[in-house]
């Protein structure tokens, strides 16, 4: 097809904008990656069988941090004890063992498992509980 | 009249470019200029018709006797709704009718067109029959059971917040609580209405807010649970 010199330049032009754009959307991307994959736990310590990352997302949803100080949390509250270094806590509520099935079920169901507790049963499911344990471990 | 003149003058220059651009002389670059003068032309065009259609929405809308005022109080907003008859005070959440004229604080608003001084508060824009819905709801006092009420009041609350239907005094300490679950949001701060941040809240509620004016309140947890429960229960 015969081309006029005008539009091979227009098209040229275009060429180089959507190159750069989608050069852009990459390299951000890469680097939006690479920060979520090298700043937050990636893989569940034995035993837990949750994904750190969106045990992560889920403590922001159920609003943990209004009560506990989180360390990344965006509020730092100082209403129950601050959950800083739990993976390396021994008891859970100063009562259970910090295990993973302990946890879980704490997490679900604080007031039947210590009953007068400040703590709320918050309607967590099975596996947003398995997801906040695995997070919660990790904080070492 | 000056948005129209300012309208003419943009869509002349932009099309004063464009003729500019067709003649120059074939080479290097024209092309460039010709579809980038078009790019301008187009967008100066739709954004001018995008305010000439919201400009005739809010001249087309349908006027009201709805009549709110926005009252700030430090770290959190009082709301005063005034319509025919009905009156209600609500707080933090504004709810306003899509596509009607009403006056907020004493201008005449058309929602989602034109906000005279935005305030910073939550804003839900609903359909008129929605927003009647939901007037219709904030009119009604709450429906507490004797205990629960009792328990609002021994706790202290009732010193600061207002539930009509439990505690009906006409002070503006602190928001008003008579619909409070019916809210998506609290504490003025787009935190969520949910369990686990109402509960930290109203223990402690400067661990969720730093210039929060609300006192601690440690109760017992049992009392904490039940102050919570009630607070849910207010739709």
């Amino acid at each position: 097809m015969e081309l006029h010199p005008h539009e091979h330049v227009a098209i040229g032009c275009f060429r180089g904008l959507v190159l750069m754009s989608i050069g852009i959307v990459l390299v951000g991307s890469a680097a939006l990656f690479f920060a979520w994959r090298y700043t937050t736990p990636h893989d569940p310590l034995p035993g837990y069988n949750g994904t750190p990352q969106r045990g992560r997302i889920l403590i922001a949803r159920y609003g943990c941090a209004s009560c506990h100080l989180i360390p990344g949390a965006a509020t730092q509250g100082l209403v129950g004890p601050p959950l800083s270094h739990f993976g390396s806590r021994s008891y859970i509520a100063g009562v259970f063992p910090n295990q993973p099935i302990d946890l879980q079920q704490w997490l679900q169901h604080p007031q039947s498992m210590k009953p007068g507790t400040g703590m709320p049963d918050l309607g967590m499911s099975d596996r947003d509980a398995r997801d906040v344990a695995a997070y919660l471990a990790t904080l070492k | 009249m000056t948005f129209i003149a300012f309208a003419i003058a943009v869509i002349a220059w932009s099309l004063a470019v464009l003729r500019w651009a067709i003649s120059l002389r074939r080479g290097r670059g024209r092309g460039a200029m010709v579809m980038l003068s078009c790019v301008v032309v187009v967008i100066a065009g739709a954004s001018i018709a995008l305010d000439v259609h919201a400009m005739w929405t809010a001249r087309s809308a349908p006027s009201s006797s709805l009549d709110i005022r926005v009252v700030r109080h430090g770290d959190w907003w009082q709301l005063d709704y005034a319509r025919d008859r009905v009156r209600v005070t609500t707080a933090n959440e504004l709810h306003v009718p899509a596509g009607e004229r009403f006056t907020l604080n004493g201008r005449v608003v058309v929602a989602g067109l034109l906000w005279p001084d935005k305030p910073a508060t939550p804003i839900v824009v609903q359909s008129r029959e929605e927003f009647d819905r939901w007037l219709a709801n904030e009119a009604r006092p709450a429906n507490v059971p004797l205990a629960a009420a009792w328990r609002f009041r021994e706790d202290g609350c009732a010193y600061c917040h207002v539930i009509r239907g439990v505690v009906n005094e006409t002070w503006r300490v602190a928001p008003d609580l008579t619909h409070f679950a019916t809210r998506a949001t609290i504490a003025a701060s787009g935190l969520p209405n949910r369990r686990g941040q109402l509960t930290g809240w109203v223990v402690h509620s400067r661990g969720v807010k730093r210039e929060s004016a609300m006192p601690d309140n440690a109760m017992r947890p049992e009392e904490l649970h039940a102050v919570v429960a009630l607070l849910e229960s207010l739709h």
